[in-house]
C-alpha cells in the first residue's frame, strides 16, 4: 500500500527465540542510527509450528521506531532485501510477500547440517529453488561465516555463493566493560549460550579440562550448566551455574576472566556470536582451532587439554592479558563493528542520507485508552458484489417522501448505500466474523434485533434468503411487517429449503424477470400469493444522462464506437483471463473499451492495455454514451441492459449458487434481445464478438430491445411496502 | 391429441425451449462428467478400505476377534508381533486452543486515511504478538475499503448523518447502546477509545507488551 522506499527490507520469522533475531537487531540499530529506515517483512518458519510472539529485541525496534513492520499483502519497496534463516523456506510459505527491491541478499545463518548429516536442517538446493521461485533468480547468497561457507558447499558442490561472508555485528560500545585486568586472585572461566546437549564437549573428560574441577579455578556457566552436570553425574564443588535467562550477557561477563568456548565435536557453529560479544566485553577468549577462519588472532587456540595452562599462564601476566583483551575489542570492532556492516550496505547501493536529508522517522503519539412516521429497514446480505443491495436502494429510492428508510446491509456496499443517501448500517457477515453456524444465527438475530428496537420500522425487507438468524428475528420481533424480497430465475433444483421458509414472512414480493419463461427454479411453483412487479432497475430512463455527457464522464473519444467490460464483481470467480481477450478484440475492430471496476473494489483492476477503467455507482447512468456492452447476467445488469436498449454480449456467470445466469442469458439471445458467450475461454468468444462489433447486428438488438423492453417495477414494489408500512403505523 | 399451435407461436415459450434444449444438453454433459466422478471415488473407497485393513485399529479388532476365537493360537500370533516390532507411542490428543479475547477500539471521527493507518498499526500489532481479536468501531462510511486488513470492522453511522435522518434521538446515546451491544456480541474483554486527534500507532499499541530487555540477547542461532 505505501510508495515508500526503505533502505532495506529484511525477510525473517522474527518469533525466533535466539540468535537470528538478536542479529537482526544488531543489523537495524546499526541501520537505525546511520539514519537508514528499515521494515521488516514477516514470514512463518515451518519449524517453529507453536504460536509465539516476536523476540522482544524485535518488538523493541518495532516501539522505538527503528523499523517499520509490513502487513500481509503490502506492497514493500527496498534498496536492499535481506533474507535471513533458510530454514524459513524449506516449505513454501503461507503467501509469498510482495517485495520490490533493487538488491537481494540472502543470508546463510545456518549449516544445512552437521558433520553426521549434511542436509540436517535443510537442503540447499530445495532452499534456493523456492526462493527463486519466490523473489526471482537474481538473488546473492551470502553465508556468514567459513563454516556455514564449507558445510553449504559440501552439500551443495555448485552453490553460487558470494565471495564475502555475511558476518554477525555488534557494538562494541555497548558491550566493552573497561576492565583492565582479571578480577581477583583466583581465575574465573566461564561461557554463555542456549542451553543443548550439543554445546559441550561430548565426553567427560574434556568437559572437565575446559572447565575444571580444581581448587585453582572457578567456573560460572550461564545456560546448559545443569546439562554438563547431568554429563559428569556430579556437581564440580567449583562450578557457579546461573539459570538461562536470569543475568544479562554483558553483565554476565563483567564476573568473568575467561571465556572458554569447547562444544560436542558433531556441531557445526554457524558463527560464535558468544565468542564475540566476550570479546566486545574485554575478555580473553579461549576456543578451538576451527574457529581461526573467523577470528584470526584476536582469540587464543587450544584443546580442552591446553585451557588449564593457559588460564594459569595469562592470569599471571596482566599485562598481556590487557593486551590480549584490547587487541580482541579491535579486532571485533574493525571487523564486526557497526562500520563493517554500513560499509557492505554501501557496497550494495544502500548508503546513509547525507546532511539535511530527511529521515524518515515513525514517532506516533500517545494511545487514548418517539413517536414518529415508522418506515422500512431494508436488510440484504451478500459480500463484495452490489446486487442485493442495489435493488433495495431501487426500491428504497422511490419510497414516498418522508418514509424512514434504513439500509442495513452485510454488502461491503455499506459506503454505496450512504453515498447515495440512506441512513445505512452494516452487519459483518458470517464469513468476515468467521462464525461457526449457531453463533452466527445468534449474531445475525441479535443484530437484527437491535436494529429494528432502534429504527423501529414498520416493515422489515429482506433481500436475501432466510438465513437462520432471520428467522429467528422474524420470530421474536412479530409487530413489524416482514417481507421477503425474492428475486426469482434460481437454478433448477436448487433453494427448495429456502422456499420452505417463505411461510415465516408476512408477505413475500417478487420483482419480474425478463426471462421468466425460461425459469425452472423453484420459486416458479411457489407464486400464491405472492405480490409480483415488473423487473426492477435502479435508474428509470428518463434518469439517463445524454450520450455526450455519458461520454464525457466516461472519458471516452467522439466518433470511435465504445464498449463498456462488466463481467462482475469478481468474487464469485477469475473474471480477468476473458477481459483481456474481449478487449484485444474490441480494440482490433476499432473501438475505446472502458472497463466497469466494481464501486467498492480495495484494488484496481490488473492493468488491460488499450483500456481505461471507470468506478462509478451507478454505471447503468452513462449507458446511453455506449456502443456496446459485454456483461455478466447478473439480475440488475441483465435488466438495464434490456430495459435502456443498450446491444449486449451476455457472458454468465456458471459459479453463482442460486441466481441461474445461463438461462437468463440464453433466454435473451434465443429472443434476438442479445448475444451470448456461454464459454468465454473456447472459440464462442471470437465468434460472438466478431458479429457485436458489426454495426448492423448491434441496430437490430437495440430494435429488439426496443421491442420487448421490460417496465421497472421499483415504484411500484416502493408504494406496495409503503402502503404495508401505513397499515403497521397508527394513525395512519 | 392437444393442439399444440397456439403454443409453437408463442415466441416467448418457443424462446423457453430453446433455453430448455441447451440446460438439458449441459445437463447430460454434467452426467457423463459426474459418472467419471463416481469412478474415480469408488477407485479412491476401495484404496480406503485397503488402508483400513492394513490400519493399527482394523489390526486390532481382527486380533480380537482372532483371540475369542481361538484365544491359544492368537495368543501365540500376539508374542511373535510384539517380538518383531516395538509398540508405538500413544497420540497426544490435540486441544483446542482457547478462543483469544476480543479488544474493541472504537475509532469514532477518524477519516479515511487516518483509519487506514490504525487499522494497519492493529494488524501490525497483532503480527507481533497475535494475542487478541480485533474489532474496530468506525463512523467513517468507506470503511470496507480497508476490509482486506483482515480486522473485523463495525460501522455506525456518522453524527452529522445520523442527526440529519434522527434528528430525534440523540446520536451519543445511539453510540452507546451500539457499544453495549457490540461489547456483548464479540465479547469484549476491553473497549480502547481512539483519539481522533491523536490516533496510536504501532509504537503506542505495543506499549501494553511486557519487553522487559531480554536477559539472553546473545543466543546462538536458533
Amino acid at each position: 500500500m505505501t510508495e515508500h522506499v526503505h533502505d532495506v527490507a529484511i525477510l525473517s520469522d522474527f518469533r525466533y527465540p535466539g540468535g537470528t533475531s538478536a542479529s537482526i537487531a544488531a543489523e537495524v540499530r546499526a541501520q537505525a542510527r546511520a539514519g537508514l529506515s528499515t521494515v521488516l517483512v514477516q514470514v512463518r518458519s515451518p519449524h517453529l509450528k507453536r504460536d509465539r510472539p516476536f523476540n522482544p529485541l524485535i518488538v523493541e525496534l518495532l516501539k522505538d521506531g527503528s523499523a517499520h513492520l509490513a502487513v500481509e499483502g503490502e506492497l514493500v519497496r527496498a534498496k536492499l532485501f535481506v533474507l535471513r534463516q533458510p530454514r524459513i523456506f524449506t516449505a513454501d510459505p503461507a503467501s509469498v510477500p510482495r517485495v520490490a527491491a533493487d538488491r537481494t541478499v540472502m543470508v546463510l545463518n545456518q549449516a544445512p547440517g552437521d558433520a553426521a548429516d549434511p542436509a540436517r536442517y535443510y537442503d540447499f538446493a530445495e532452499v534456493r529453488a523456492r526462493i527463486e521461485a519466490c523473489f526471482g533468480n537474481d538473488v546473492e547468497w551470502a553465508p556468514i561465516s567459513p563454516q556455514v561457507r564449507a558445510e553449504v558447499l559440501r552439500s551443495a558442490p555448485d552453490a553460487p555463493l558470494s565471495g564475502e561472508d555475511w558476518h554477525e555485528i555488534i557494538d562494541v560500545a555497548q558491550w566493552w566493560t573497561g576492565r583492565t585486568g582479571p578480577a581477583g586472585p583466583v581465575p574465573v572461566i566461564g561461557r554463555h549460550g542456549r542451553p543443548d546437549p550439543v554445546k559441550w564437549p561430548r565426553t567427560t573428560e574434556e568437559l572437565l579440562q575446559a572447565y575444571p574441577d580444581d581448587a585453582g579455578v572457578r567456573v560460572r556457566i550461564l545456560g546448559g550448566g545443569e546439562l554438563a552436570v547431568e554429563r559428569l553425574g556430579r556437581r564440580p564443588a567449583g562450578w557457579e551455574i546461573v539459570e538461562f535467562g536470569s543475568v544479562p550477557p554483558r553483565e554476565f561477563l563483567g564476573g568473568l576472566d575467561f571465556f572458554v568456548y569447547f562444544h560436542d565435536p558433531d556441531l557445526v557453529e554457524a558463527f560464535g556470536r558468544t565468542i564475540m560479544e566476550a570479546m566486545a566485553a574485554g575478555v580473553p577468549v579461549l576456543i578451538g582451532e576451527h574457529f581461526r577462519p573467523v577470528f584470526g588472532a584476536a582469540a587464543l587456540y587450544t584443546t580442552p587439554a591446553g585451557v588449564l595452562p593457559l588460564v594459569r599462564e595469562l592470569h599471571a601476566d596482566p599485562r598481556r592479558y590487557r593486551e590480549i583483551a584490547e587487541n580482541a575489542r579491535d579486532f571485533v570492532e574493525d571487523h564486526f563493528g557497526y562500520a563493517s556492516h554500513l560499509s557492505r550496505l554501501a557496497d550494495r547501493g544502500v548508503r546513509p542520507p547525507g546532511p539535511g536529508t530527511d529521515v524518515e522517522v515513525h514517532r506516533p503519539a500517545a494511545l487514548v485508552v418517539s413517536r414518529r412516521n415508522r418506515g422500512v429497514l431494508m436488510v440484504s446480505d451478500n459480500g463484495v458484489g452490489l446486487g442485493h443491495l442495489s435493488r433495495l436502494m431501487a426500491i428504497g429510492r422511490r419510497l414516498p417522501e418522508g418514509t424512514p428508510t434504513v439500509i442495513a446491509t452485510q454488502s461491503h456496499g455499506a459506503s454505496v448505500a450512504h453515498r447515495e443517501g440512506f441512513l445505512t448500517e452494516y452487519i459483518p457477515s458470517r464469513s468476515v466474523l468467521k462464525l461457526p453456524r449457531q453463533r452466527w444465527t445468534d449474531t445475525l438475530r441479535s443484530r437484527l434485533e437491535h436494529l429494528i428496537d432502534l429504527h423501529e420500522p414498520a416493515v422489515v425487507a429482506v433481500d436475501s434468503v432466510p438465513h437462520d438468524g432471520i428467522v429467528a428475528a422474524v420470530r421474536s420481533r412479530p409487530d413489524v411487517t416482514w417481507v421477503w424480497v425474492r428475486r426469482p430465475m434460481w437454478r433448477r433444483d436448487t433453494g427448495t429449503e429456502w422456499i420452505e421458509r417463505g411461510g415465516y414472512f408476512d408477505a413475500i414480493l417478487e420483482p419480474g424477470e425478463f426471462a421468466a419463461a425460461a425459469d425452472e427454479g423453484p420459486t416458479v411453483t411457489d407464486r400464491a400469493g405472492v405480490h409480483t412487479v415488473d423487473p426492477i432497475t435502479y435508474l428509470d430512463p428518463g434518469e439517463l444522462a445524454e450520450p455526450v455527457a455519458a461520454r464525457e464522464t466516461l472519458g471516452l473519444e467522439p466518433g470511435r464506437p465504445a464498449a463498456l467490460l462488466q463481467l462482475g464483481a469478481g468474487n464469485i470467480n477469475d473474471i480477468a483471463s476473458p477481459v483481456a481477450r474481449i478487449a484485444g478484440h474490441l480494440r482490433a475492430a476499432g473501438f475505446q473499451v472502458v472497463l466497469a471496476e466494481s464501486a467498492i473494489a480495495t484494488e484496481p483492476m490488473p492493468p488491460v492495455p488499450g483500456t481505461h477503467l471507470v468506478k462509478l455507482y451507478p454505471i447503468s447512468r452513462y449507458l446511453r454514451g455506449l456502443d456496446l456492452v459485454i456483461s455478466a447476467s447478473g439480475y440488475n445488469s441483465f435488466h438495464e441492459l434490456l430495459a435502456f436498449g443498450v446491444p449486449a454480449v451476455f457472458v454468465p456467470n456458471h459459479e453463482t449458487s442460486l441466481d441461474d445466469q445461463v438461462s437468463r442469458a440464453r433466454f435473451a439471445a434465443a429472443a434476438g434481445a442479445a448475444l451470448i458467450v456461454e464459454e468465454p475461454d473456447g472459440p464462442d468468444l471470437d465468434r460472438v464478438l466478431a458479429q457485436a462489433v458489426r454495426a448492423d447486428v448491434r441496430d437490430q438488438l437495440s430494435r429488439r430491445c426496443e421491442q420487448v423492453r421490460p417496465g421497472n417495477g421499483a415504484a411500484a414494489a416502493a408504494r406496495w411496502l409503503a402502503e404495508l408500512a401505513d397499515r403497521r403505523t397508527p394513525g395512519v | 391429441m392437444p393442439d399444440r399451435s397456439t403454443e409453437l407461436t408463442d415466441p416467448a415459450r418457443v424462446d423457453a425451449l430453446v433455453v430448455r434444449l441447451r440446460t438439458i444438453e449441459q445437463q447430460r454433459d454434467a452426467w457423463r462428467s459426474r459418472f467419471d466422478q463416481v469412478t474415480g471415488e469408488r477407485d479412491d473407497e476401495r484404496e480406503a478400505i485397503r488402508r483400513l485393513r492394513a490400519s493399527g485399529s482394523y489390526r486390532l479388532g481382527r486380533t480380537l476377534v482372532d483371540l475369542a476365537r481361538s484365544p491359544l493360537g492368537a495368543s501365540r500370533k500376539l508374542v511373535r508381533k510384539a517380538r518383531r516390532k516395538p509398540a508405538q507411542p500413544a497420540r497426544r490428543k490435540k486441544v483446542a486452543a482457547p478462543p483469544q479475547p476480543t479488544h474493541l477500539y472504537v475509532a469514532i471521527g477518524l477519516d479515511l486515511a487516518a483509519l487506514r493507518d490504525f487499522v494497519l498499526a492493529v494488524r501490525r500489532r497483532l503480527l507481533v504478538e497475535n494475542d487478541h481479536r480485533a474489532v474496530v468501531l468506525t463512523d467513517e462510511p468507506a470503511f470496507s475499503l480497508l476490509r482486506k486488513a483482515g480486522l473485523i470492522l463495525e460501522y455506525l453511522p456518522d453524527r452529522r448523518t445520523w442527526e440529519k435522518h434522527r434528528p430525534d434521538r440523540p446520536w451519543d446515546g445511539v453510540l452507546a447502546e451500539r457499544l453495549a451491544h457490540l461489547s456483548r456480541d464479540h465479547a469484549a474483554a476491553q473497549v480502547i477509545f481512539v483519539d481522533p486527534d491523536a490516533p496510536p500507532g504501532l509504537a503506542d499499541l505495543l506499549s501494553e507488551i511486557d519487553t522487559t530487555p531480554p536477559a539472553h540477547p546473545s543466543l546462538p542461532q536458533s
